[in-house]
């Protein structure tokens, strides 16, 4: 394959170093965009009164500016890196799975687009906050068209996290060089991995709140606007996930700055397995800490001090991580060169913006902060400063890995001093600014915010034009810097042991740890490598993401009432359909069949488990949470509301337990094929999976039939128990039928071709599968028909 | 130029309460947070590589290609977290006592005989207040040295209700009612706004409230407010008798 830089590359490409350029390049773009929103409203608030932007466009503004950083810079730019070293850091020639790989940037990148185009829809766009509150975000109170594109972007987010998860457990569970174990891995891809089981339990809480959110929207249905506990639901549903999202944002960069002050001290990290077990610990309290974000919203005293007890015990970790960060450089032998100074700017600032945190996990103390600028200067601190300053840190220590060449080192300091400074004039009056609500598009001049406002708007310009500098820096030098050798720091991870740029599939041998010593095998490193020629592009990673952003759009543009919506959407939905076909036709798999064999990877604790097999888990050990999220809505909208009716006033619990009977049957029948694969009994394999079809299309009709019963009883959407129980059997019913489609496409292929190895372990992922779904199945007769 | 009573102590009882609390912690902020900050700046500076420097005191640990040895005792960090521990937990039984004091209305769920009760109603965008004699102002008149407890909820859509200066803030919710309390101890005029995103209206939910002395209020309320009140020399523009 030629590496040149054609359309077709950039398009086609599953190389994972390719896609994390692509994901830099798209984090970086939208960081410009979202920057130079950020500056429209610093404008807007330098003095009082002003009149530069509307309040409908401030809080457009705002709202957008708080998505695209969060969600389509920050987070892409960690998950840049991620692509490009996670694989090389642990041994791999690249992801477990490329084609997804390529999968997750492409909604990533289409979701951004579809956000974007709300800002064009006549009415308006998102102006509800990143927050996105009830019943607020509803269509009674915000009309806006743009707002269900901004929704639908959101969901093809959640599906890339969702996918790029799936990839990166996979990859790391299964491909690190033989020898190469956990705790030794550099800190980074211990952080991405830290954080990719953070996005796997937090983005579907997201998930369940939009697609509950879109029935409100879109059909008519009163979840989040019900008086009683709507908005109170979409506050768990969201907060459950955003607590967490803020350590998603963060870890991937913490993870890298431990790194850089590493090596540019020379000195291993200190009490290395204590930072890791913090950052666990750090991991798994972030999920009970959300309800700090709801000090004031009356929710049950007792579990706000839960909440509030837990708050401080997070801060905990994080404060062990940086007194062992600082106690690394003890005795070190210390160069301040840029990515250094990026690093430990990034942990001073965490110190403030940590210790601000603290404050707001006091019930009492918060009470003045809540919903002020204190708050913006916190989380800006956390998320600006830290997160950002380390990753561009990263972004310097990377630069010559990528590019062969280095950056100048002046113009990098320049960057980092005038940036730190800008940063600091620009948030630090924020915590003076205590009694400012934020979100305010103006304020009074006797309210006396105008001179620290205007403080910061100074320091805001400072902070968002010293980019410009690196942008120029590594412009140039990416074509004319000086050239560089291998590893120009010193370090000792594997990408520096590899050229630079590295090759299409990073190692010429085989990577292999012995003792401590990271080593690249070349005993048949030869004929290995044959095997890597033929191109691995495909189009259809892109393809089956065009496929929904042009229906969701065509979708976003009917109900705004603009022409040519139509026949948008069909389009759309014809290109997604076939994509899907394309992409299971192609016979990729084979092409890559050889890339690895995992009997020359670290697998612990996988060992025999397939790529497949182990990444269904995954997938799955999300989806729970996601039906989790919608049962558990419903469960809470009829705690709130005992005016609501039970499930066995509303459903035939008969009809229910028939159907329920019917899905485990299904899966029992698929789960016989998955082992009659194992047998090579193709006839078995057949009739197991026939019968398994026939029984879930049975178990589908019953169900719709069941519902349309319920309709008919006068029940309506209005009613919030039945809307949140018709979206989960609306979910379990699409699960199903994204699940007929490799069902049906293993029958025929079988049929056709009969059984052929390495089969089994997509049989085993699809059985899987098919048993989750029956035990969902199961989940919602309990709640919807029993209780 | 700094609005805000940085000590509201004598203004309420709620402000005291916080006050009393936000003590604690702005010093262990800037103790803590000073001594991590010289840490951090001093340590790069005095183990920086000098010009000419190849590495002398011989800890060149990091080398291409070999795994950095175990550093440090694993145990050190749970000594760490064991320090911080002990001072969160200072911090936290200090922040539950005044929770318990700040929240004390709606722990016990019982209003003091002599409390007045507020409603408040939140609402695209204003605010609505509600005396047990029926009377219905948009701006808020309340005697000082008396519990005062708002009952807040929303018509619409979530509004957050707050008297920075006295350090009261609770959240409107539509279907919720949501309750604060405050006891002003001097009388002035205070700002009140809406802290929570509510549409395009919320930079200008704001309104004041009036702390009268208790004859004051006892006129005006006798009167079904129909008097006008103005608190000594503060007039509506100027928010804050302490600034
Ligand atoms: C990594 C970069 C950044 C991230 C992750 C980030 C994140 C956020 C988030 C989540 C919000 C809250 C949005 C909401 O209230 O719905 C926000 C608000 C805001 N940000 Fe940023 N931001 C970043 C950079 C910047 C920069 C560079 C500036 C200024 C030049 C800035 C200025 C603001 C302003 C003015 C607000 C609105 C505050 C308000 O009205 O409540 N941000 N940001
Ligand atoms: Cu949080
Ligand atoms: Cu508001």
């Amino acid at each position: 394959m030629s590496r040149n830089s054609s359309l077709k590359r950039w398009l086609m490409t599953t190389n994972h170093k390719d896609v994390g350029i692509l994901y830099l390049v798209t984090s970086l773009y939208f960081f410009i965009v979202a920057g130079t929103l950020a500056l429209l409203m610093r404008l807007q608030l330098a003095v009082p009164e002003n009149n530069f932007l509307t309040a409908g466009r401030y809080n457009e503004a705002v709202t957008n500016h708080g998505l695209l950083m969060v969600f389509w810079f920050l987070s892409p730019l960690g998950f840049a890196f991620a692509n490009y070293f996670v694989p090389i850091q642990i041994g791999a020639k690249d992801m477990a799975f490329p084609r997804l790989n390529a999968l997750s940037y492409w909604l990533l990148l289409f979701g951004g687009l579809l956000v974007l185009a709300g800002f064009f829809m006549p009415g308006g766009t998102a102006d509800f906050g990143w927050t996105v509150y009830a019943p607020l975000n509803t269509d009674e109170f915000t009309p806006n068209p743009g707002a269900n594109l901004v929704a639908f972007g959101l969901l093809m987010l959640v599906a890339s996290v969702i996918v790029g998860t799936v990839n990166f457990v996979t990859t790391i569970g299964l491909l690190r060089a033989k020898g190469y174990r956990y705790s030794n891995l550099p800190m980074f891809t211990i952080g991405i991995l830290i954080t990719v089981l953070l996005m796997l339990w937090a983005f579907p809480s997201l998930q369940a709140g939009l697609v509950l959110l879109a029935a409100d929207r879109l059909l008519d249905a009163r979840i989040f606007s019900a008086p009683e506990g709507g908005s109170i639901l979409w506050d768990h549903l969201f907060w459950f996930f955003g607590h967490p999202e803020v350590y998603i944002v963060l870890i991937p960069a913490l993870g890298a700055v431990l790194d850089i002050i590493s090596v540019f001290s020379r000195r291993p990290l200190y009490a290395k397995k204590a930072m890791i077990a913090s950052l666990v610990v750090a991991g798994i309290l972030s999920y009970m800490v959300y309800a700090h974000h709801m000090f004031m919203t009356g929710v049950k005293t007792f579990y706000l001090e839960l909440h509030s007890l837990t708050t401080e015990a997070i801060s905990v970790p994080f404060g062990v991580i940086t007194l062992l960060a600082i106690a690394t450089m003890i005795g070190g032998l210390i160069r301040l060169s840029t990515p250094m100074l990026f690093a430990l700017g990034s942990i001073s600032v965490f110190i403030i913006g940590g210790i601000t945190g603290v404050f707001n996990s006091s019930i009492v103390i918060d009470t003045a902060n809540r919903g002020s600028y204190w708050v913006v200067g916190h989380f800006h601190y956390v998320m600006v400063g830290a997160a950002l300053f380390g990753l561009f840190g990263a972004f310097y220590y990377w630069f010559p890995k990528m590019t062969g060449r280095m950056y100048n080192e002046s113009l990098g300091r320049l960057h980092f001093i005038l940036s730190f400074i800008g940063f600091n004039i620009l948030y630090f009056p924020m915590f003076l600014l205590i009694d400012m609500p934020r979100r305010v598009f103006t304020y009074p001049e006797w309210t006396g915010w105008g001179p620290l406002n205007f403080i910061a708007t100074i320091g805001g310009f400072i902070f968002g034009l010293s980019h410009l500098i690196m942008f120029i820096n590594f412009l140039y030098s990416m074509k004319k810097g000086p050239l560089v050798d291998n590893n120009p720091w010193g370090s000792w991870t594997y990408e520096w042991l590899i050229e630079s740029p590295p090759s299409e599939f990073n190692f010429d041998g085989i990577p292999i740890v012995s003792g401590n010593r990271l080593m690249i095998s070349l005993a048949n490193g030869a004929s290995h490598n044959h095997l890597h020629t033929g191109d691995h592009y495909s189009i259809w990673p892109f393809a089956i993401s065009a496929g929904p952003f042009l229906a969701l759009l065509g979708l976003g543009m009917m109900v705004a009432g603009v022409g040519g919506g139509m026949p948008l959407l069909v389009i759309g939905l014809i290109v997604a359909l076939i994509a899907v076909v394309g992409w299971a036709r192609e016979d990729y798999r084979e092409k890559f069949h050889d890339l690895e064999p995992l009997e020359s990877k670290e697998t612990w604790p996988f060992n025999g488990i397939g790529k497949y097999k182990l990444g269904m888990w995954v997938f799955l050990f999300g989806d729970a949470v996601f039906f989790a999220g919608l049962l558990g809505s419903n469960f809470f909208v009829r705690a709130t509301n005992p005016l609501l009716p039970s499930g066995p006033e509303v459903k035939n619990i008969i009809v229910g337990a028939l159907a329920t009977i019917i899905m485990i049957a299904s899966a029992l029948s698929v789960y016989i094929a998955a082992r009659a694969t194992r047998l090579g009994n193709q006839r078995m394999v057949l009739q197991g999976l026939g019968l398994g079809l026939v029984l879930a299309i049975s178990f589908t009709l019953i169900t719709a039939l069941d519902w349309m019963q319920t309709f008919r009883q006068g029940f309506t959407l209005e009613n919030p128990a039945i809307a949140t129980g018709f979206m989960t059997v609306f979910s379990h019913l699409l699960h199903l039928g994204a699940g007929l489609i490799p069902l049906l496409y293993f029958m025929i292929k079988i049929a056709a071709k009969g059984l052929r190895d390495g089969m089994q372990d997509s049989m085993d992922a699809l059985s899987l599968y098919w048993n989750f779904l029956a035990v969902v199945s199961i989940g919602i007769y309990a709640v919807l028909y029993l209780f | 130029m700094f609005h805000y009573p940085f000590d509201p102590s004598s203004l309420a009882e709620t402000a005291r309460i916080w006050w009393n609390l936000y003590g604690y912690y702005l010093l262990l902020a800037i103790v803590i947070g000073g001594a991590v900050m010289a840490l951090l700046v001093g340590i790069p500076l005095i183990y920086r590589q000098k010009p000419g420097s190849h590495n002398p005191r011989g800890k060149d640990e990091i080398s291409p290609g070999v795994i950095p040895g175990e550093r440090g005792k694993t145990l050190s960090g749970l000594l760490i977290a064991l320090l911080l521990l002990g001072v969160f937990f200072g911090l936290l039984t200090e922040s539950l006592e005044a929770t318990k004091e700040f929240k004390e209305v709606e722990f016990e769920g019982t209003v003091p005989d002599d409390a007045l009760v507020i409603q408040v109603v939140g609402f695209q965008w204003g605010w609505t207040f509600k005396y047990p004699n029926g009377v219905e102002t948009d701006v808020l008149i309340i005697p000082i040295n008396r519990m005062i407890v708002f009952n807040v909820t929303s018509e619409d859509v979530f509004h957050s209700f707050s008297i920075p200066d006295l350090r009261v803030k609770i959240d409107a919710i539509p279907g919720k009612h949501n309750i604060a309390w405050t006891k002003v101890l001097q009388p002035g005029t205070y700002r009140i706004q809406c802290y929570e995103l509510c549409g395009v209206g919320h930079a200008e939910m704001i309104t004041k409230v009036m702390a009268v002395t208790e004859d004051v209020f006892d006129f005006w309320y006798q009167s079904q407010g129909t008097t006008e009140v103005t608190v000594g020399s503060t007039s509506a523009e100027t928010h804050s008798a302490h600034d």
